[in-house]
């Protein structure tokens, strides 16, 4: 089973989120921020993280920054998903690291086909 | 709608975070007191806008976004944070919380059109003030952590350190161990934010292992609590302080927990606890069915009674097991105290008032459902306070008293019951000119008083005479006060001052209902029972020697006449064409003649306290709000067994 990591401040956008990918039957694990989600990487195993940006404390670009930085989680898939003003950080977070870009408000149809794409599972 | 109820309720927290922040915003004094409010705003919004976008609310979505372009220009000083960009961002709070909640209507408000004007026109940055730069060679912050720091931050510290505060390092390892006793970053953000501001958290990984640095700005050089896998260091060395005593053993976890404010807590609609209170009440029936059985199944007493002290253990259990769901419905007055002081603000200002808001017992866990229907009955005590009972400052000066009126908001536990009141330190009450208003008698006293001010309509004849006394809807106050289950009483010192109080139970059972007459008199039935409601025509009943049917979609149901059961014959004759509800319990079907279905509303379920009273088939009894009673009919008693005396 593929473990999925979901980090969001919003804990019913998680909800949205884990709705939106439950086809891919994962276990899911949560975070309300990027230091929490850097906890979570460290404690357990995860094939693929879905990562807002703006967040308390730490920044989903951080984020990415310090996951990329680091071997262990080099090759972790990131798929970010964050509200659409901040568009023109797309290159920058792809740059940063990020697999994918998605935007807020999404469409729970987009957002699964990005999600398996990532975890090698084809497209349904 | 699914995930309405979710985002509604985020949003209204995230809102009244917004409020509050708002307000913190107006109070703070210096620049780095603002900034982590800038913080807290800025994130309130963005999460809000998020939302927001998911559900498609266009115009809250700009709202938020617009606001989030203001703040951030007046976190970075470019725009003045006065009291008149606060009010604007309040004004957009109200009109956020009516678009989330008219979100299942999508109502379009012609006020938010005007409002995303106020915010786009809002005065034009000014050129941005040089940001002081700083190598931050003063403070000790270890290299691996400095170079994560922003300008910014060390803006902020350096700031912090001029205004007398204490730099701090802390940090944390997790583990797998203490994840799972819930000791994660966050508790240890938690505990490090009880003390100081937090300035950056940097994570530090080695390897494959991870380590948080928290850069922090402590008011007391104090270091915080202890917690498993916390270390805190000192940067800056302050004057002296004492010492430690090293023979302390740190505080355990447990310790902790009880100590510390934060709490790891679920959300559960209220429904789902009424789900699980319902099943307590079945088990309740069981387990008299099973002490019947006994009862019949002819086992003499020695033999009997393990099983009997099972039965009673099993009672006891079942009393606790309700008392604790019980509890879990309860949640701090707070939620609708923390309100007030943004709607005692806005009164203020609009009845040329100058007020400070005193509340006392805040925490007292009282029904969710409770808080809920508390918000509109303490919202009109409060505004009639304001309006009517605090003089202007200069009446006040005159009348050898403060400028500033003083209003209290207090909840005393007392046994199952609270009682709240709301004191001012006003004109009290001029009983003549309520007397005359009502065109009668001067009332004797307070308690006659308040009579009057209850009587329905009472205050349309206050509007003509403003300054006469109290009473805006006291009627309806009074109704809902009823309708909990509560008493609201008045006490009154002329030139003192005025006290409303509300003594309301501290939970609630809540029935949707349909409220029935029969001979005169008013029942109450609740409404799941139910599966349908129709008017019986002469025609449709049939007579057999058993008894009567009545057809109903070609086929027969068993009708029962409640008058019947209930050997109720009042002076009023039943109507030609009653109605009937079908009662459903698993197959079996029945039609129940009343007189008549009055309505369906919820009732408040008081359970029958005396033991004279009470009998099976009376599920308690309800207050209808105009001071009558009703009592609720449990009809699966009723139909099973009829009315036993």
């Amino acid at each position: 089973m593929t473990a999925v990591l979901v980090v969001d401040d919003s804990p019913t956008m998680r909800k949205m989120v884990k709705a939106a990918l439950s086809p891919l039957q994962s276990h899911f694990g949560e975070a309300a921020n990027g230091l929490e989600a850097i906890e979570q990487l460290a404690l357990q195993h995860y094939d693929l993280m879905i990562l807002d940006l703006n967040m308390p404390d730490m920044h989903g670009l951080e984020v990415i920054q310090y996951t990329r930085a680091y071997d262990s989680y080099r090759e972790l898939p990131i798929l970010v998903l964050t509200t659409r003003s901040e568009e023109d950080t797309r290159r920058t977070v792809l740059e940063a690291g990020a697999n994918r870009y998605c935007t807020k408000p999404f469409q729970a149809q987009e957002l699964l086909g990005a999600a398996r794409e990532l975890l090698g599972h084809p497209p349904v | 709608m699914e995930f309405l109820e979710d985002f509604t309720e985020e949003a209204d927290e995230l809102l009244q975070n917004i409020n509050q922040q708002l307000l913190g915003l107006s109070e703070a004094a210096t620049s780095s007191a603002r900034q982590p409010i800038f913080q807290e705003l800025l994130r309130a919004y963005h999460t809000l806008k998020g939302l927001a976008g998911m559900m498609a609310v266009e115009p809250a979505v700009e709202i938020c976004h617009r606001s989030e372009t203001l703040l951030n220009a007046a976190r970075k000083g470019q725009l003045e944070s006065d009291g008149r960009l606060v009010d604007l961002l309040l004004e957009g709070s109200r009109l956020l919380a009516r678009l989330v909640h008219a979100l299942p209507e999508r109502t379009a408000l012609t006020e938010v059109s005007t409002h995303l004007k106020r915010l786009q026109g809002w005065t034009q940055p000014t050129p941005e003030p040089p940001v002081a730069t700083s190598g931050g060679s003063l403070l000790e912050i270890p290299e691996l952590v400095g170079r994560h720091l922003q300008s910014e931050d060390w803006h902020r510290l350096e700031q912090g350190i001029r205004d007398g505060m204490t730099v701090g390092l802390a940090y944390f390892s997790p583990s797998p161990e203490q994840a799972a006793q819930g000791v994660n970053v966050n508790l240890a953000r938690e505990v490090l934010l009880a003390t100081g501001d937090l300035i950056r958290a940097v994570p530090l990984i080695e390897g494959s292992s991870v380590r948080f640095a928290f850069v922090m700005l402590h008011k007391t050089p104090d270091p915080p609590e202890s917690l498993a896998g916390l270390e805190w260091l000192r940067l800056n060395e302050q004057p002296a302080t004492p010492a430690q005593d090293p023979g302390e053993e740190p505080e355990s976890w447990a310790d902790h927990q009880r100590s510390s404010p934060i709490s790891n807590t679920v959300r559960v609609e209220v429904g789902r606890l009424d789900d699980i209170m319902r099943l307590v009440g079945d088990l309740v029936v069981s387990r008299w069915r099973l002490q019947n059985a006994l009862e019949e199944s002819g086992v003499n007493e020695r033999q009997g009674a393990p099983i009997r002290d099972s039965a009673m253990r099993i009672e006891r259990q079942l009393r606790d097991l309700r008392q604790a769901v019980t509890r879990a419905r309860m949640v701090p007055l707070s939620e609708v105290f923390g309100r007030m002081p943004l709607a005692v603000r806005d009164l203020a200002r609009s009845s040329n008032c100058q007020v400070r808001l005193v509340m006392e017992g805040e925490d007292t866990q009282v029904d969710k459902v409770l808080v809920e229907r508390l918000l509109d009955p303490l919202l009109h005590l409060v505004r009639n306070a304001l309006a009517h009972g605090l003089e202007s400052p200069q009446e006040r000066e005159q009348a050898g008293k403060e400028p500033v009126g003083r209003l209290r908001l207090a909840a005393v536990p007392q046994g199952d019951s609270i009682r709240i009141e709301v004191e001012d330190d006003g004109r009290g009450l001029d009983l003549e000119a309520i007397g005359r208003s009502a065109g009668g008698r001067v009332p004797a006293d307070a308690e006659q008083a308040l009579e009057i001010l209850c009587r329905p309509g009472f205050s349309t004849r206050l509007q003509a005479a403003k300054d006469a006394g109290r009473g805006v809807g006291m009627d309806v106050v009074r109704k809902a006060v009823a309708e909990m289950g509560g008493h609201l009483g008045l006490e009154s010192h002329p030139g003192q001052g005025c006290k409303f109080w509300m003594r309301l139970p501290l939970t609630l059972t809540i029935v949707d209902s349909f409220l029935i007459s029969l001979a005169g008199e008013r029942y109450a039935v609740a409404r799941d029972a139910v599966t349908e409601v129709m008017e019986v025509l002469a025609d449709q009943i049939h007579h057999h020697p058993g008894g009567e049917l009545l057809n109903w979609r070609g086929g027969a149901l068993p009708l029962l006449r409640l008058r019947k059961l209930l050997g109720t014959s009042g002076p009023v004759a039943e109507p030609a064409s009653p109605h009937a509800l079908v009662y459903a319990s698993g197959e079996h079907r029945v039609a129940l003649v009343v007189d008549r279905v009055v309505g369906l509303r919820e009732v408040v379920v008081r359970p029958m306290a005396d033991p004279l009273l009470s009998r099976p088939w009376l599920g308690g009894a309800t207050e209808l709000g105009d001071g009558s009673m009703a009592l609720i009919l449990d009809l699966g008693q009723l139909v099973r067994h009829g009315v036993k005396t």
